[in-house]
């Protein structure tokens, strides 16, 4: 029923060379576009909105509810590469992955930056864990309070009413702490704890660290039309009830529904193309289908194509005017790249095998989780992380296995109890921290001319964590491991990185910056409305326009900001300035 | 819930020879047998899913096929027969040798053998415990849609 609603719904683009004038083209349809393109349309704006993947189809792109014997490779992918023939994660939506045939990056030496993309329509919001935090006024503030990153152009106070009507839509649920470091927002009541929760919250009050009701984009109760959560615990897979926020089911349908959206699927933008007078005039993008190049021509364009790709767009879009990539006369473009700094302890807890068997699947996401609490410490790093708990029963799944097999060895019926033993034992608290800018870590466009199969120039990465990630990581396992002792459990060591125990750079996929925001056009590219300090019909909304990175997760905030410049676009639409 | 198919109507296996997919199989059975009460790695259709991955990888195809042969091998110097010829006490104390890898300090002719069969036992865990047998083992209780989510039962 839901398929077919979703195919009568799109409004697909037939491919010619339309001599039609849109209002705006967007690039990208997950969080930044999706959200740009249901305000805007809304408004009476007409739409046109590239997506370099296909339209999504959830009874084929999506794997929830799945059991791994009914995939093909059971999740173990091709070969046991884990991956299928779109290159996505087997038991993960299609059409998300780090390797896409025909669409290398490269990475300068050193430097191991491993980029995350969705090329499917709603992009990476199909496949997420729906952690949604609101960035706090210190962390849009460090260069002023604490001496380290850059301030943003925008305070907390203008974020806010934007962060309000952003859970309102797409429903985040929570409890209201009143923690100063973690705003409180409009929340739906959260999903009580499970076992492992529960054992974890326990050792947080021996150690008196907060941990508290987990904020997620996940509905516990029905919502605007979409039906509550019903706590299967596959976020990432898919939810064919729209039950944790995608903005391929919730703010494309609403953009679609006003007539005003035309969609064009398989659509790789390549150039922003520019008037005389130094406007945005159109994109030429190449139709994947056809293999042909196709243009359309805009009044505004907004970038919503992921960080990196937005930056890349920039980067591309060369002229005379701007030799060195559009609205780059500050050569900021691509610069100050940054993740979210990860570092993850597991524990065994071997009292949770005393529990009786039972349903502990809940959310896919965290049901409590523990905000950063050492404010008013001298840390020996910058910035600090929260921790999101995961682990317990989970769904068996190939690879849940190998530590048993390399402890215990063996093999026969002893094997077969012990791994049975182990199975609900082991709790993760996963440490996700602040990057602090640094201009040592940027993409650039591959200086040896390497293009994608579409004849785009692509990306070559530079990033490195600094001493600062360094030492954060260093602290993330020390406190880790004493909450999973305080909590009873006992810390599994685990293989160290040769820069203590960090995932590399693009593992936990939050990377933002590269188009960063500023007061200052000699050292940003947009202003605190996303709007390109040199190019006033171009705005840039994803997560490339971050001016730090917090470690709150991204996607809150993305929805927030587009939302605000979409409703700048308007206001100043009104007065004639776009 | 599927179980193995009967042993006539079985596919031919995608990459290995009969023999080859006999000695996996027993093999697979060894690492996890059935328990009395459900069966084991080969009624939950590791050979199956092992021959699958294999057939795609060459990495895989030389590390299975090299363990195999070094098996037979190892046997027929300490037995004068292959593994599969082997009874069922000779063949344990063949598995029992390579099962650890601190046997290796005492011969380290093991080693290539211990190597093998940790990398057969990792695939056959992941075939067991992806199956409807495996995940029915371990008293999975969830992937089912609820209506409200209960917490920790008390």
């Amino acid at each position: 029923m839901r398929k077919q609603a979703f195919d009568t719904l799109y409004n697909v683009f037939e491919v010619i060379r339309s001599a039609k004038l849109y209002d705006v083209c967007i690039v990208g349809s997950g969080a930044a576009g999706g959200m740009a393109a249901k305000v805007l349309t809304e408004a009476g704006c007409s739409v046109v909105m590239l997506e370099a993947g296909p339209l999504l189809d959830p009874a084929k792109h999506y794997t929830e509810h799945l059991w791994p014997y009914q995939l093909p490779h059971r999740g173990a992918g091709i070969g046991g590469s884990g991956m299928n023939a779109s290159g996505s994660y087997e038991l993960d939506v299609a059409h998300i992955a780090g390797t896409i045939a025909g669409e290398p990056y490269l990475n300068a030496p050193g430097s191991q930056f491993h980029w995350t993309r969705g090329r499917i329509l709603g992009g990476r919001t199909n496949h997420w864990n729906c952690v949604a935090l609101r960035f706090s006024d210190h962390d849009l503030r460090t260069r002023s309070l604490k001496g380290y990153g850059e301030d943003w152009p925008i305070r907390y106070e203008e974020l806010a009413p934007y962060y309000d009507r952003v859970e309102s839509l797409i429903g985040v649920h929570g409890t209201r702490e009143g923690l100063a470091g973690a705003p409180d927002g409009v929340f739906l009541p959260p999903p009580v704890p499970r076992c492992s929760d529960l054992l974890i919250k326990q050792g947080c009050a021996k150690l008196r660290v907060p941990c508290i009701a987990g904020r997620a984009a996940v509905i516990t109760k029905p919502h605007n039309g979409r039906l509550a959560c019903h706590y299967c615990a596959q976020c990432t897979q898919g939810c064919h009830t729209a039950s944790r926020f995608s903005a391929s089911q919730v703010l494309i349908p609403a953009a679609v529904k006003t007539g005003k959206l035309t969609l064009v699927p398989n659509a790789m933008a390549r150039e922003i193309l520019l008037d005389k007078k130094g406007k945005a005039a159109g994109v030429s993008y190449i139709d994947k289908g056809t293999a042909t190049e196709q243009r359309v021509k805009v009044r505004a364009v907004i970038l919503g194509a992921s960080t990196c790709e937005s930056a890349r767009l920039l980067l591309n879009s060369r002229s005379t005017l701007f030799p060195n990539g559009l609205a780059n006369s500050s050569g900021a473009v691509g610069r100050y790249l940054m993740d979210t700094s990860a570092h993850m302890v597991a524990g065994d807890f071997p009292q949770l095998a005393a529990i009786p068997p039972h349903n502990h699947d809940g959310t896919g996401s965290v049901h409590v989780y523990i905000p950063w609490w050492k404010y008013e410490r001298e840390n020996g790093f910058q910035g600090g992380y929260h921790v999101e708990i995961f682990g317990g029963p989970v769904m068996p799944k190939v690879g849940m296995f190998r530590r048993e097999a390399q402890e215990s060895e063996g093999y026969g019926l002893a094997l077969r109890n012990r791994c049975k033993e182990r199975y609900p034992t082991s709790i993760q608290l996963d440490g996700r921290g602040e990057m602090v800018p640094n201009p040592a870590s940027f993409c650039e466009i591959d200086p040896a001319g390497t293009v994608d199969r579409w004849g785009i120039p692509v990306l070559r990465f530079h990033l490195k964590w600094s001493a600062s990630e360094i030492a954060m990581a260093k602290d993330m396992r020390l406190s880790l491991e004493e909450i999973a002792v305080a909590a009873g459990g006992t810390p599994v060591p685990s293989s160290p990185h040769p820069e203590f125990g960090y995932l590399n750079p693009g593992g936990v996929a939050h990377e933002v910056g590269t188009v960063r925001m500023g007061a200052d056009p000699g050292t940003s590219v947009l202003n605190g409305f996303c709007q390109a300090h040199a190019v006033k019909n171009l705005f840039v909304t994803d997560g490339a326009c971050f001016t730090t990175s917090p470690d709150k997760n991204p996607t809150l905030s993305i929805l927030a900001l587009s939302w605000r410049a979409s409703d700048y676009i308007l206001d100043q639409a009104k007065k004639g300035e776009i | 819930m599927h179980e193995a198919p009967p042993e006539a109507n079985r596919p031919a296996p995608l990459y290995f020879s009969a023999r080859e997919y006999q000695m996996l199989r027993a093999l697979c059975q060894l690492i996890i047998p059935p328990d009395g009460k459900t069966g084991g790695a080969v009624e939950a259709g590791a050979p199956e899913f092992i021959d699958l991955l294999t057939s795609e990888n060459a990495d895989y195809q030389r590390r299975l096929l090299g363990g195999l042969l070094w098996l037979d091998a190892a046997c027929a110097t300490r037995f004068d027969l292959p593994f599969s010829d082997c009874n069922a006490e000779q063949q344990h104390e063949m598995l029992d040798a390579i099962a650890f890898r601190a046997h290796a300090e005492k011969d380290p002719s093991l080693v290539p053998g211990i190597e093998f069969f940790s990398f057969l036992r990792d695939l056959v865990l992941d075939g067991f415990f992806s199956s409807p047998i495996g995940i029915e083992y371990l008293q999975f209780r969830g992937n089912r849609v609820l209506s409200s989510f209960p917490g920790c039962p008390e």
